[in-house]
């Protein structure tokens, strides 16, 4: 299992798991962004990832995309 | 009246599900926009008529959900607050189709506030083109909420007019919401039958377990346990899960669609603007455009809405008066002050339309999304506010539609960073000065001792925000969600409507705090301490105020018999440009006195769209040099003199008064850093208000005089 900052581009994974500790977690679930997402890497930068997810494509910046985990 | 009759009507969504094209159809130009009370976040609010009754129409900010620990921003939680405290309302609840099962979490909650709504699911044509298929009559049965379909192409507007019109009437409620576990639904039950709370309101009772005196009420042992039980933070995410559990059976039996993943066309254009190289190519291409389309354009305006308003406001108001006898006094109170006040305000009205005309394109075509992402990169890099690289480089032009662009920002402090900073970037208007000093102190390099003042503005601004982004003003940690919009070709329709409102905010906004202000000046500089009329200034109020304030700027080498520079400094308040004018008329041999011309109409129009005329010929050679700080080497003084038309003796005077250019350059330091002018100042109230304004004046004002002393002592000690 890693974090999603770890993944390659337009590797497809599922979410498995959040970071307790982090404050984001309820926002994302709200934008349905929750534990069994399938999701997708668009594009990485060195501070940030585009993910899509269905029709959404979210930016997390990399402190958020580090507490997300997921597993291929 | 109908406005008592019928509840308001509210536009709830998340961002960017098309809620404003919406208000826009609905409303047409029954439309205004204005301040939520005490914070500077745009509200909207508009009406549609049908059989001579008004339904009032409130555009809301996009929301994600009506929990308060998720909103971040100001905006969202006006959003929050106005949905769950205003009573009388109806929900027009705004669904972006292609994204259903996200969209429906705000949905839940609103239904569980019980109170009438209607399901507008809105981009059906971005649903079709991933070969979506929604079962709407299902979806609208199992709610018991009404649905309209909408798209770019087809409005259906008159159905949803209908809609609300029979909503209004019958109040309809929705009838199904989210069915919680057994033990969450067991602990609502208990405490529904004792109070008059809302689902929505019991749940969040749960989580804070906090009740208001008043609602106070016995439960029994037992059911106080059950309560006790599914209460606290703990539930948080229970209630998240429920939702989306009962989501996805509704979505189950409603939608269809092609489970595999394809890059649309989004996507594609993503992967070259939000490429990390190519995208920052677009990002300056876009910003460059941004400034060239607002101030070079936009600027190409300004001399015709100046002699206009300057003919009509001023002129025409002056001769009126004169020829109805009115005391000399007042005649110049009404057409220099409040006349000369609103002209001043119109000649802002094209950059500003300009900006904004720019502004929307961009957010309707959703890249302002993508753009903040970006600039968010280079402004990491120097430690500022995300967006303050796009106000920064607007204030290149102009300060007052850089003070605008802040707008853009959802963090309130990033905005008042970004305005503390902004005095410092040399704004158009201060070029006219620095071409004055260049030929007169420094005719051999003047263009680089212009290029050194834009880089000492630059590097104060930065440095500036720095220091209030660490430690002064408490902005975020920098961690980030950005949901990003598709793509989409804009309404240009809709683009001119929202700018046209911008500037009409602008001038009512703006012009309430700034005809007070130039009416003041404009009477310190018109009248003697006798308050009697003055031809010249140097006899003014304001005169005698630089006069006597001279000395304070004698430790940056303005030396007391030069109290022309202080007084420059006083009217420079009212447009940097105004101080050139100031140092001509005060430092030139004779002061010929102000004849007025015979006012002629026809001759200011002829006038007005003859500059309007050049000007636009001339952007052309505007296009590498958007800022124009090339200037070429002066040579002939008498020629500079009868190209800026300044009086050549105003030269010679100039270098007699000032401590050579040691001394001018200090002068010029304070010039570039310090307050700027009253418009600037007005739009910075409007939107951060009295107390940060002035802090930001005291600031500039404060650095500019240490600057400006600091380096005529010093060059005075090495020369």
């Amino acid at each position: 299992m890693n974090n999603l900052l770890l993944a390659n581009t337009n590797q497809d994974l599922t979410i498995s798991q959040f970071d307790e500790n982090s404050n984001d977690n309820h926002q994302l679930l709200a934008m349905n962004f929750g534990v069994g997402s399938k999701v997708r890497i668009l594009q990485k930068y060195s501070d940030a990832v585009i993910v899509a997810k269905d029709n959404m494509r979210l930016v997390l910046s990399s402190d958020i995309a580090s507490k997300i985990f997921c597993h291929y | 009246m109908a406005d008592q009759k019928f509840p308001e009507i509210s536009l709830i969504g998340n961002p960017n599900s098309g809620k404003s094209t919406i208000f826009n159809l609905l409303t047409g130009k029954n439309q205004k926009t204005g301040n939520w009370s005490g914070v500077t976040i745009d509200k909207k609010s508009g009406f549609f008529e049908s059989k001579k009754e008004k339904y009032q129409i409130l555009d809301l900010p996009g929301i994600y959900s009506l929990d308060p620990s998720i909103s971040k921003s100001e905006d969202e939680k006006i959003s929050q607050k106005n949905i769950i405290e205003n009573k009388d309302q109806i929900f027009l609840n705004v669904i972006d189709s292609s994204n259903l099962e996200k969209s429906l979490f705000l949905t839940t909650e609103l239904i569980d506030l019980n109170k009438p709504m209607i399901l507008v699911l809105n981009m059906m044509d971005l649903a079709d083109e991933n070969k979506i298929i929604i079962d709407i009559e299902r979806l609208s049965a199992i709610f018991g909420i009404k649905i309209i379909k909408m798209n770019a192409k087809n409005a259906h507007i008159d159905e949803l007019k209908n809609a609300i019109i029979d909503i209004c009437q019958n109040q309809t409620l929705p009838k199904r919401g989210v069915e919680f576990n057994q033990k969450i639904t067991e602990a609502i039950n208990i405490i529904s039958k004792k109070t008059d709370l809302n689902k929505w309101q019991i749940l969040e009772y749960l989580k804070k377990l906090q009740i208001k005196s008043e609602e106070i009420i016995d439960f029994s042992t037992e059911e106080k346990e059950i309560i006790s039980q599914n209460s606290g933070q703990k539930i948080d995410f229970n209630i998240i899960n429920d939702r989306y559990k009962f989501i996805n059976i509704i979505i189950s039996s409603i939608l269809r669609k092609n489970s595999n993943f394809t890059r649309n066309i989004s996507d594609k254009i993503d992967q070259i603007i939000m490429n990390p190289i190519a995208g920052i190519i677009v990002f300056l291409a876009t910003l460059y455009l941004m400034f060239f389309f607002a101030i070079n354009i936009g600027g190409a305006f300004i001399d015709f809405f100046d002699i206009i308003a300057g003919s009509i406001f001023v002129d025409l108001t002056e001769n009126i008066f004169t020829f109805l006898n009115f005391p000399k006094s007042l005649i110049i109170i009404l057409s220099h002050g409040i006349g000369g006040a609103i002209q001043t305000l119109c000649n802002f009205i094209p950059i500003i339309f300009f900006l904004y005309l720019f502004l929307n394109l961009l957010e309707n075509t959703g890249y302002m999304t993508r753009l903040a992402f970006i600039s968010r990169r280079f402004t990491k890099l120097a430690g500022l506010p995300d967006k303050s690289f796009i106000s920064l480089v607007m204030g290149f032009g102009c300060t007052v539609p850089a003070i605008m662009s802040t707008r853009t920002m959802k963090n309130f402090n990033h905005r008042i960073i970004t305005i503390f900073m902004l005095p410092f970037v040399s704004c158009g208007a201060k070029m006219p000065i620095y071409i004055l000093f260049a030929a007169a102190f420094f005719p051999e390099n003047g263009q680089n001792i212009i290029f050194l003042l834009y880089l000492t503005g630059l590097i104060l601004a930065i440095i500036t925000g720095i220091i209030l982004n660490k430690g002064f003003v408490k902005s975020d940690s920098g961690s980030m969600i950005l949901d990003l919009p598709a793509f989409s070709i804009p309404k240009f329709g809709i683009i001119i409507k929202e700018s046209y409102l911008k500037v009409r905010n602008f001038i009512f906004g703006t012009g309430k705090n700034l005809i007070p202000i130039i009416m003041v000046l404009t009477m310190l500089n018109s009248f003697g301490t006798d308050f009697s009329f003055q031809k010249n200034n140097e006899n003014s109020i304001l005169s005698k105020i630089g006069k006597a304030t001279t000395p304070i700027f004698y430790p940056m080498g303005i030396k007391n018999d030069n109290w022309q520079a202080a007084v420059g400094i006083f009217t420079g308040m009212f447009a940097k440009e105004v101080l050139v004018g100031t140092l001509d008329n005060l430092y030139r041999d004779q002061i010929s006195e102000d004849q007025i011309d015979d006012y002629n109409f026809s001759s200011d129009i002829k006038n007005a769209f003859f500059t309007l005329g050049n000007n636009l010929i001339d952007l052309s050679n505007q296009i590498i040099d958007p800022i124009g700080m090339k200037i070429d080497k002066i040579e002939d003084l008498k020629m500079e003199s009868e190209k800026q038309e300044i009086e050549l003796s105003t030269f010679k005077t100039m270098r007699e008064k000032f401590d050579g250019k040691i001394g001018a350059f200090a002068f010029l330091l304070f010039i570039l850093l310090y307050s700027p002018c009253m418009t600037a100042l007005a739009t910075s109230k409007k939107e951060v208000g009295k107390k940060w304004t002035i802090l930001s004046a005291v600031w500039a004002t404060i650095l500019a005089y240490i600057i400006a002393v600091g380096f005529y002592q010093l060059g005075v000690i090495i020369s």
